[in-house]
Parts: C-alpha cells; structure tokens; sequence
C-alpha cells in the first residue's frame, strides 16, 4: 500500500515516520499489507513539488498541528489542493491531528470542520488525534488505514 | 532506509569518485523537526513489522495516553470511518460553518485553474495526457529506483548499462528529482566536494546589476501556463523568485559567461522537480558538463554543435540533408532553442521529462539524436521535402512539428534505437572546431 505522508511544515511528519520504523508500534499492523510510506517536506516553497508524488497513492496522511491555530487555514487550503488533484481523486484521506500533548490543542471534531473535511461526502476520510512524540494514536492511523484501504 | 543517509552515498560519475567517506552532514539528529528539508523518505515498513493479530491489540494500543471526547468511529467501532464521519455533522452550527467554507472555498477555485499532473493549467480543449504504464509497473519501478539509488556507487562502475536503460524506460515522478541530481552529479557537488558551500555564497553577493536586469526582464516569460512560473499562479511568486536567485547565483559563479537567455527554462525546468539549492548545483552540472559554452558569448560551442549536427544528417538523414543544402538552411535557423533548452521549450511535456531522463544520463548525444528524429520524420523523404520547398516552409513546418512525431511513444522509440558513433562524432567536433579557428584567423 503506498502512502503519501504531507503536512505543512514543523507538523511532526517526520517524527511520526521514525516512531512508525519503531518496533513496537508495528506489530499490529495487520498481515499482508505492506506500507510504503514517502515523507514529504512541508516548506511552503517545496509545496509545488508533492504533486510529483501523487501518482499511484492510494491513502494520503495529512499531518498538521493540532496547538497551531493561526495555520489551521493555511492547511485547509493545501489538503484541499491535494486531494483536489485528480491524480489523488481515489485516495482514502487520514489527518493526525498532531501535537496532542500541547494544552492548546484542537480536538478532531473541531478540525475536522476547520479543514472543511465535514462537507466532504464523497471521500473516505478520518481524523486521528496522535502525539508523535509519544506515538500515541499513530497505531490508530494505520489501523484505520489498513481496513479501509482498498487492495 | 531514511534517504537522507542513503543520498550521503556517493552519487556521482566515475571521475569524480574521489572522497570515500562523505561527511555525515544530517545523521545526527534525525529526530529534529527543523531539519525538514525536502526529503522523501521511503519506508518499507513491513520490513520492521513483526506479524500479529489485529484482533488481539497490546494494552499500549488499546489506551491511548491522549485526553479526548469521544468521537464516532474512533472506540465503538474502528470499521465503517466514512458513515462515521459523516454521522458526526448534524447540529446547525455545524451546516453554517460548512457552508461559509463551501464558499471560501469555491472562491479560492475559480482564482486557481486546474492544472495537470505537471503543475500546468489545463486548457479546457487541450489533449488529456494519457499513462503509459499502470500503476503497478510504476510501483516496481520506483522500488528499482531506490534501490539503484541507495548503492549509486556501484550501479555507476558496475552496471551503467542498466542505469541507462533504467533512464531510456523513464524516470518514476516520485524518484525523478533525486535520479536527477545523481545523474549529474549535483548530489556529490552540494553535499561532499569543497563547492557545497559555493551556493551559500553565491546566494549573499549582490551581483552584477546588468545581469540582475537581464534575469528579471526573462522571469515572467518563463513557462507562464505553469503554477510555478505564471503571472499570478498559487506558486508564482516563489517559483519566480527561486529562479531569480538560482540564474543570480549562477552570474555570480561565472560574471564572464553572465547570464544567457536559453539558461532561465532550464533552470525553470528544474526548479519544477526540486528546491533551489539542488537546482542550482543540478543546473551548474549541466552548464558545465553537459553543454559547456553553449552560453558563453558568441555561442562558439553552439555552433560547433550545429555544423556537427548538419554533417550527421548526410548520414542519418539524407534527403534532410540534401535539401537543407540546396535551401542553404543553416543549423543556427533551428536548433538553437533546441540545444540551448535542451528541448524543453520545443516538445510535449511528457516527453520532455523523457528526454531529459536520457540526456542526463547519457550527456548530449541525446539531443542530437532527437533532433535528428524531428528533422527525418518532419522533413525526411523526398515527397516531404517536395512538400516545404523554401527556406520559408522549411521553417514553418520545423515550428510546427507534427505532433505525431513529438509523442513520448515514438520519439523516444527512435531516439533509443538509434546508433551513434562516439569516436565518430568526437572526431567531427575537432574537424568543426579547428575549421572555425582557421576560419576565425583568416577573417
């Protein structure tokens, strides 16, 4: 299963992926499903270059930062943009909203209508709160990825 | 596994193999968020995966150390997250904030066009880019590509043969912008030899004011149906300052050579597949080893090419020849853009991306060989000849390429079929060049 792994900067994309290389957090993943995961950074003025990766995804991760609230737009605008694409038009679409362990933090039901995620019927799509400092909610993710994903 | 170790490999040609162990520039801290540069990181996760139950989760998974309100699809059931999802939206507060958004977000629509898989606006009427190959072929091929790219080193001394038929078949999107800088070996130049630092510098002088006014007049005229490059496209203004700095910096490197109007497309083009500081070091390799003093004042190299170029066609591509003399067309009339830009202005996109999979590859006896393929099936047999019997058709029709023959399916079947003579046109590019200085002296 190949996965794209997007984010706006700073969101914690890159932890998520080394606490997934982690041993113990793998060993549920379910039998038979082989994760292919490509981390992509998040600078904005990189932002043009993820469509290069687009082609052939089956599932985007999202990441964004559940305490940054003044960019909470900014990555509405950029999911959107992505999963406007048609290259990523059959993409199932997982968000961690990340940070968790930061008192400020958004809760998912109120990011998912911050990334105007609640309108979209049309799409399978789901929001994982996750700290990836302490892997917290990343087993989730992928759970969720792995049963919903389509062979 | 994480690639920003593996690209410490050395990537880079035979010759300039010369360091052994490359400084671990980004090993260190690999937990450090800050150091999210434009990086890729395959995984191959299952590698790591010891096989168990999903039914039987570990206590650790189970409870989860963040505080939340409960939300649908997230205990009662990790099943059915889309009916989930959707169940969770049905106060009316919820209904206005969709519909403000719904709004926002149809505006931000109608400014932006719909672009491609390249990042160019789609016209409405314009041809849909059919795939080639399906997605599994794509998925073993990046696979293949990060492997090769993972042991550079030896695929380059060992097995160059399958590095080029790698390029021949095409370079995966995903693994294009790093083959890319291996292939030129931009990765050894910005990340182990002494002129890593070059760019820093290069980036902090103020530069020569003529050349910054050349640079500036050329940045709007760059690909202008590209988001990265358009007049008001969402990533125009730093695709157009990215290209400022890298054509800049290059001024910088070389104040003799300056700056030269076939440079901004193909900085433009490489800015297209990856951050400006492996664009520029991309774009340094290819002005001095690829197609060195196609820039310079006076064009010397250019030329030289261009008289090569004719004399091959006496061979590959006789009655192109033939009536190119009797019409006294001379090389500089149509290939200038052609080598200069290394195509990219001249082709479709799809193949352009092939193309350049090739020349960076195997250098630029591939830009010959597509012109030679462009010049034989636009102008190629006598009843075509007959056809463009002018200097003034002759032009139009090399304008206006057959789009047949452009495809990425048939121009890159004759490209690699076709033979080349290294010693042969090595050869003619000393006969050309020692006839230009004879010329040179006598005048």
């Amino acid at each position: 299963m190949r996965i794209l792994m997007l984010g706006l900067d700073a969101a914690g994309k890159t932890t998520i992926l080394y606490k997934l290389k982690a041993r113990p957090i793998y060993r549920h993943v379910q039998k038979n499903i082989k994760f292919n995961v490509w981390d992509v950074g998040g600078q904005d003025k990189i932002r043009p270059l993820w469509r290069h990766y687009y082609t052939g995804t089956q599932a985007l991760i999202f990441v964004m930062d559940a305490a940054d609230r003044d960019r909470v737009d900014e990555a509405r605008v950029e999911l959107h943009r992505i999963i406007n694409d048609r290259e990523m038009k059959d993409a199932i679409i997982l968000v961690f909203a990340n940070k968790q362990d930061l008192a400020d933090a958004m809760k998912p039901h109120e990011i998912q209508d911050k990334l105007g995620l609640t309108r979209i019927r049309d799409r399978n799509w789901y929001v994982q709160p996750s700290c990836a400092a302490t892997g917290d909610g990343l087993h989730e993710g992928l759970t969720w990825l792995s049963q919903n994903c389509k062979p | 596994m994480d690639c920003s170790t593996s690209s410490n490999l050395l990537g880079v040609e035979n010759d300039r193999m010369t360091a052994s162990s490359p400084p671990e520039i980004f090993t260190t801290d690999d937990e450090d968020e800050a150091r999210d540069n434009f990086i890729h990181t395959y995984v191959n996760v299952d590698e790591h995966v010891n096989v168990c139950n999903l039914t039987k989760p570990s206590p650790e998974v189970q409870k989860p150390e963040i505080q939340r309100p409960e939300r649908p699809g997230e205990t009662s059931s990790r099943h059915g997250s889309r009916s989930a999802s959707r169940s969770y939206h049905t106060s009316e507060e919820d209904r206005e904030l969709d519909n403000s958004l719904a709004e926002k977000e149809e505006t931000e629509q109608i400014e932006q066009p719909d672009t491609d898989k390249f990042g160019f606006f789609v016209k409405s009427n314009g041809p849909v880019n059919k795939e080639l190959i399906t997605i599994e072929k794509l998925r073993s091929r990046e696979k293949k590509w990060i492997q090769m790219l993972d042991n550079w080193r030896y695929f380059m001394d060992e097995k160059f043969d399958l590095i080029r038929n790698r390029c021949r078949k095409g370079i995966p999107p995903s693994m294009r912008a790093k083959a890319w800088k291996y292939l030129t070996g931009a990765t050894f130049q910005m990340e182990v030899s002494q002129n890593r630092f070059v760019f820093d510098y290069c980036m902090k002088q103020p530069g020569d004011p003529k050349w910054i006014d050349d640079i500036q007049k050329d940045l709007n005229r760059q690909f202008p149906d590209h988001e990265m490059f358009s007049r008001s496209g969402r990533f125009s203004e730093g695709g157009k300052e990215d290209l400022f700095h890298l054509l800049k910096c290059y001024t910088v490197l070389h104040p003799e050579e300056g700056y030269c109007q076939g440079q901004a497309p193909v900085a433009a083009v490489l800015l297209m597949h990856m951050p400006l500081r492996d664009a520029f070091y991309c774009f340094v390799q290819i002005c001095h080893k690829y197609l060195p003093g196609y820039y310079s004042p006076g064009l010397e190299a250019l030329q030289v090419d261009g008289e090569i170029l004719h004399k091959t066609l006496k061979v590959k591509a006789k009655h192109t020849y033939k009536h190119f003399r009797e019409n006294h067309i001379d090389p500089m009339l149509y290939m200038v853009e052609w080598f200069m830009c290394a195509f990219c202005r001249t082709l479709p996109w799809p193949t352009v991306l092939r193309v350049w999979d090739m020349f960076l590859c195997e250098g630029v006896k591939i830009i010959f060989k597509v012109a030679i393929v462009l010049l034989k099936y636009s102008l190629g047999t006598p009843a075509q000849c007959k056809r463009y019997p002018d200097m003034h058709s002759i032009m139009t029709r090399l304008r206006n390429l057959p789009p047949q023959i452009t495809t990425e399916e048939f121009l890159i079947e004759k490209v690699c079929e076709m033979s080349f003579n290294d010693a042969e046109m090595e050869r003619m590019h000393f006969a050309a060049t020692k006839l230009r200085q004879i010329h040179f002296q006598n005048t």
